[in-house]
């Protein structure tokens, strides 16, 4: 009686925690969540506190640039003299944006869509061969696990150095600060960056846990056919991905009216 | 649940290992993982602020005796009410119940050995503490003058506070993810940690209200959280989010604000009704009238209390129609909260009903919350709001609900279950004298405010010299009245905590169920067992089956 045990093992000793994980069939069936795992409930809690996160940075965003009348500051809106008061703040400049030359406001860039569209397509690879490294765990393959594990890892440490590519630029191609937008520009810049470096922070933080867990797969922590820490792992990695696509979306596709 | 039906009889002292000294030393305190120690941790420190911020309300209150401003200049009267407010929300109503109670209550009630999981509880323990103290050391910073609601342009324009303002917003923000994880674990250990026949229709009253309150924290926190972030940028970086003059909304900062702060009010009253729920049912000794309209108020009120965070904004410029509709929402929410009310009625009703210390405070929870409820009322009528907006009335109004209404509960629920945290009983004859003390105390505060309010007295002024000399008179009237009460009320408080100290330390023993409550937390001694049950209870009834 599966119910049973599980219970027997909440009044029980702390050690006999890591002797024996129970299997997800194991936790006493509930009504509302199943036989989901203590850990797994926890971490869709979590992901809705977060999503929630991106909703206030999101919201935030769309209404500055609804309310906003210009909200990039193109080569040709300054040329027509229309970036009239863009904000530079003392940090801004700190950081040696270069905001206004004789008199003028500089232009700023727009967002490279082509090469952020490259990154969407790695991270969502990246999502499959998590889904794959799931499936081969519960086989109880732990080459394969291994290996797609190691190959998410790699997708999302791919994705950050393309954030950095973006950011601060590379090989000699300048980034976006380079080429005039700074932290603390304007709205558009402001909310550029806030939003964006939030998600790398949690591809950051998703790359720590998948390589923490490649490393658990290699050492055969997984072996025993309890895969629900990698099935958490997954949410976390699907999460982070789904939140970059809305990111992409919205920070990146919604055209520009004043634009080009 | 149905082993203990008379009391087991009281155990000698030098009783055998409890929670309380299976461990020894202050180590065995600072890090352990026991639910129990951590909800004690929890009380202590929620107190402290408690006390520290009650002692800011009394000078605050000694400085409107006369019109003038004469004891405080006008800015370290500013400071002195927004860290008054700041503490007093973040660091001591919002954790109060849930944090400590609901800690301490939370397993032993669903019959588990511990939350589902014990070292994040720590975790959220010290980061509620790193938290206030950032808070509170903001003061070296040249604290923060902005009211607890740090309204932009208040706390994006220059200000004489300085890094004071930043170092508060962090606290909060670092205080609020105590909150969230505090939430989430209790979330999951309803869900998962349930003992065998625990159904969700057979939860305490108290779990439900914990449960509603843990989604809040959940779902409504990282809002905040994000809102204080990009304040923080703002002052340091002069990004322009909120602030106007670099191309942000200063209204956007209400709207997120409210979205927060709002829920937070239910954050705060929720658990509280969890606790009148169960001290009322025990100690009338009948089932509680309407369990499932209870349970149900509970989640509509923790749903409709995402939607009506406009009611704060109707002077803000916003829309006539929003107004309109938050309005609306804002009455809407009264229902479920009225259902409450009625039922606790009702379960008296015919009950025989017990005039412990706990139900006497139900019983003045019932009265003030009730006229913090309907003051409610008025604020959310849009043309009403006009006039009593910015007023005491407000302050009455919040007053009536978070002290009347949440610390109360509080009391109600540290009298209800002290025998069981330290295994002895408190002073049924000074606990009662507490109570009464307390009462007079507190109306005499606060219905003062809302006369006053009424009248015209705007809330957040060090003086008030500068109106016809016969209003003066009539603000002095009132302000003295509630100044004198405000002492009173400080008065009653020191004595409840001289009651529940001298019950920790000499009461009489308690015995494992003094009360005679079928919830599983009874079932165990007092105090508690380190492991808190020597088997797994099983549940064959509903917590207030009585017969
Ligand atoms: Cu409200």
């Amino acid at each position: 009686m599966s119910a049973h045990e599980a219970v027997e093992h909440h009044g029980d000793d702390d050690h006999h925690h890591h002797e024996h994980r129970l299997r997800p069939e194991e936790w006493p069936s509930e009504p509302m969540v199943g036989v989901a795992s203590a850990g797994k409930v926890g971490m869709w809690w979590f992901l809705l506190s977060d999503a929630l996160m991106f909703a206030g940075f999101l919201l935030a965003y769309g209404i500055l640039r609804g309310g906003s009348e210009i909200w990039t500051c193109t080569q040709e809106l300054v040329e027509a003299g229309k970036c009239l008061a863009p904000v530079c703040s003392d940090f801004a400049m700190s950081l040696g944006a270069q905001c206004q030359e004789n008199g003028r406001f500089l232009e700023e860039p727009a967002l490279g869509i082509n090469f952020t569209a490259g990154l969407t397509f790695l991270l969502i690879c990246s999502s499959v061969t998590m889904v794959l490294a799931l499936s081969y765990c519960k086989e109880g393959d732990r080459k394969n696990t291994v290996k797609y594990l190691a190959i998410t890892t790699a997708g999302g440490i791919l994705f950050l150095c393309g954030q950095w590519y973006e950011y601060f630029g590379l090989f000699g191609f300048p980034g976006l600060i380079e080429s005039g937008l700074a932290f603390g520009h304007s709205s558009y810049a402001t909310t550029f960056f806030l939003i964006t470096s939030f998600h790398g922070m949690h591809v950051f933080s998703g790359v720590v846990y998948l390589a923490i867990t490649t490393w658990q797969a290699s050492k055969g922590r997984f072996d025993d056919g309890y895969t629900s820490e990698v099935e958490i792992l997954g949410l976390f990695w699907h999460f982070v991905d789904l939140i970059w696509i809305l990111v992409f979306t919205f920070i990146y596709l919604v055209p520009n009216e004043h634009g080009v | 649940m149905s082993a203990a039906a008379s009391p087991v009889p009281a155990a000698p002292s030098g009783s055998p290992l409890s929670y309380l000294n299976a461990e020894r030393g202050l180590l065995s305190w600072l890090t352990t993982v026991d639910h129990k120690r951590i909800g004690l941790m929890y009380l202590v420190s929620t107190l402290f602020f408690f006390l520290l911020a009650g002692l800011m309300a009394i000078a605050l209150r000694v400085e409107l005796w006369t019109p003038q401003g004469d004891v405080f200049d006008p800015d370290t009267y500013n400071k002195l009410f927004t860290l008054h407010g700041g503490l007093m929300v973040f660091a001591f109503i919002i954790p109060s119940i849930p944090a400590s109670l609901g800690n301490f209550l939370v397993p032993l009630m669903v019959g588990a050995k511990d939350v589902a999981f014990p070292k994040l509880n720590l975790w959220s323990f010290y980061i509620y503490i790193l938290g206030a103290l950032v808070l509170l050391g903001a003061i070296f910073g040249g604290a923060m003058d902005t009211g607890w609601t740090f309204y932009v342009p208040y706390s994006t324009a220059p200000s004489k506070a300085g890094p004071g303002i930043v170092f508060s917003l962090i606290g909060v923000f670092i205080l609020g993810f105590s909150s969230i994880l505090t939430g989430l674990n209790f979330i999951v250990t309803v869900h998962k940690m349930r003992a065998p026949g625990l159904t969700w229709m057979r939860l305490p009253l108290f779990l439900w209200a914990i449960y509603a309150t843990a989604i809040i924290q959940v779902l409504a926190t990282p809002v905040l959280a994000i809102t204080l972030l990009l304040l923080v940028l703002e002052r340091w970086f002069g990004v322009g989010v909120f602030d106007a003059a670099l191309g942000g909304d200063p209204v956007l900062f209400q709207h997120f604000f409210w979205f927060y702060s709002h829920p937070a009010v239910y954050i705060m009253i929720l658990p509280a009704f969890g606790v009148i729920s169960e001290v009322i049912a025990v100690h009338s000794r009948k089932r509680i009238f309407g369990y499932k309209a209870i349970v149900y108020s509970s989640l509509a009120i923790a749903f409709f209390g995402f939607l009506v965070w406009g009611h704060h904004m109707f002077l803000s410029g916003q829309s006539g129609i929003a107004s309109t509709i938050f309005s609306f929402l804002t009455f809407a929410v009264a229902v479920p909260t009225a259902i409450k009310v009625f039922s606790w009625l009702a379960t008296m009703y015919k009950g025989s009903i017990a005039w412990t210390t706990p139900m006497l405070y139900a019983l003045s929870f019932m009265g003030m919350f009730t006229i913090g409820g309907l003051t409610g009322v008025f604020l959310g009528a849009l043309a009403v709001d006009v006039h009593l907006h910015d007023t005491y009335f407000v302050v009455g109004h919040f007053h009536y609900v978070m002290v009347g209404g949440t610390v109360i509960s509080f009391i109600a629920g540290l009298y209800h279950w002290w025998p069981k945290m330290g295994g002895r009983m408190y002073s049924e004859f000074w606990s009662r004298t507490a109570c009464a003390v307390v009462f007079i105390g507190f109306n005499l505060t606060f219905v003062s405010q809302l006369v006053m309010g009424s009248k015209g007295m705007p809330r957040r002024y060090a003086s008030y010299d500068s109106v016809s000399p016969a209003l003066q008179e009539t603000f002095q009237f009132w302000h003295q009245l509630s100044t004198t009460g405000s002492m009173i009320l400080g008065i009653g408080f020191f004595m409840v905590a001289g009651t529940l100290i001298w019950a920790w330390v000499k009461g009489p023993r308690a015995s494992g169920n003094p009360w005679m409550g079928l919830t599983l937390e009874w079932e165990t001694t007092s105090p508690p067992d380190q492991h808190n049950f020597a088997a797994v209870p099983a549940v064959r009834r509903g917590p207030y089956d009585y017969v």
